[in-house]
């Protein structure tokens, strides 16, 4: 069994390392957004793994969940707006 | 001096900035993953301090018994400041709340899932809530629960927050935060130091407290999405 573990932390350390330099270097935000959701998940995974199930699960419902959903949000209002919020307030 | 030297001069300046930044970064990345090599694996930090005392604190999980005994005041803080983030929502986007439309008008999917779903959640969400006494739960993991139901309900174009009366909605989102105070301020009354439970009651008071925090978490939540939701769709 050690072995499958072995791998599979490796693994996750892998994906996750890959996931935040991709979210933080990706110029598209749409894509930013999701992998940063998925990021949180893994993260959610990797708490498991460090047997801190607390904060795993803090970590699923306001790290991947809660943010996801405000970012999507804000993402939405940016394309509609064609801005960002500060820019339309300096033309008002 | 022509504009383009002016750009010329401006990269130059973001370019020096942002190398002492790439160094600072560097330092700082250096310093830590120093310090979790040489972290002292085997001390197991404070385990044993908490468990030592776990019996007068109400809870049997070390980690609520940390977060709402031991360091209650902590957890308090949270509390308020989440409250915060709300009262900044409203004060910059306008508290009235709109009435969600249904992301996909008609459609039985939707309907259909948050018929199956929320029911579900308000489940796991009092789970969570009963389960911090004895194992990984609590407050705020139920809340988020509770509170992302009240968004998917916005979300079906049924009657969520917005529906709420506005004193209910307000009383809610600040019962966690006064049931701090009171559990702080009682304590004082009767001649013990702030936040400092009786052992007898402590279990009580705990899942009191958890319990009206579990509401306005859910409450700043749900406040939180659909009251940005709110002010772009206007």
């Amino acid at each position: 069994m050690t072995w499958i573990t072995w791998t599979f932390d490796l693994s996750l350390a892998i994906a996750m390392t890959i996931l935040a330099w991709r979210v933080v270097a990706t110029t598209e935000l749409f894509r930013a957004v999701v992998m940063f959701i998925t990021f949180g998940l893994l993260m959610a995974l990797a708490w498991t793994r460090l047997h801190a199930p607390d904060i795993a699960l803090a970590e699923a419902a306001i790290g991947a969940g809660l943010t996801g959903v405000l970012l999507l949000d804000t993402l939405g209002h940016i394309q509609r707006t064609g801005r960002a919020e500060s820019e339309a307030a300096a033309d008002d | 001096m022509t504009d383009f030297d002016d750009v010329a001069e401006e990269c130059s300046a973001s370019g020096l900035l942002m190398s002492v930044l790439a160094v600072a970064v560097a330092n700082l990345t250096a310093l830590l993953v120093f310090s979790v090599l040489t972290l002292d694996r085997g001390a197991g930090g404070l385990t044993a301090a908490v468990m030592s005392e776990i019996d007068r604190t109400g809870v049997e999980h070390p980690v609520t018994a940390v977060l709402l005994n031991f360091r209650s005041y902590d957890t308090w803080l949270e509390l308020i400041v989440l409250f915060l983030s709300v009262l900044g929502v409203f004060a910059l986007r306008g508290g009235r709340l709109r009435a969600g439309d249904s992301l996909a008008p008609g459609g039985q999917v939707l309907e259909a899932l948050v018929g199956l779903l929320v029911p579900i959640m308000v489940l796991v969400g009092g789970y969570l809530l009963w389960l911090g006494k004895s194992d990984a739960g609590g407050a705020f993991q139920a809340g988020v629960v509770l509170g992302v139901a009240l968004v998917m309900l916005w979300y079906g174009g049924l009657s969520s927050v917005e529906a709420m009366p506005p004193r209910i909605l307000n009383a809610g989102l600040v019962a966690g935060p006064v049931a701090f105070l009171a559990a702080a301020v009682h304590p004082i009354v009767s001649g013990r130091a702030m936040l400092q439970f009786p052992e007898v009651y402590a279990g009580t008071i705990i899942l009191a407290v958890e319990t009206l925090a579990t509401a306005s978490i859910a409450l700043v939540v749900a406040c939180l999405v659909i009251g940005l939701n709110t002010a772009s769709k206007r």
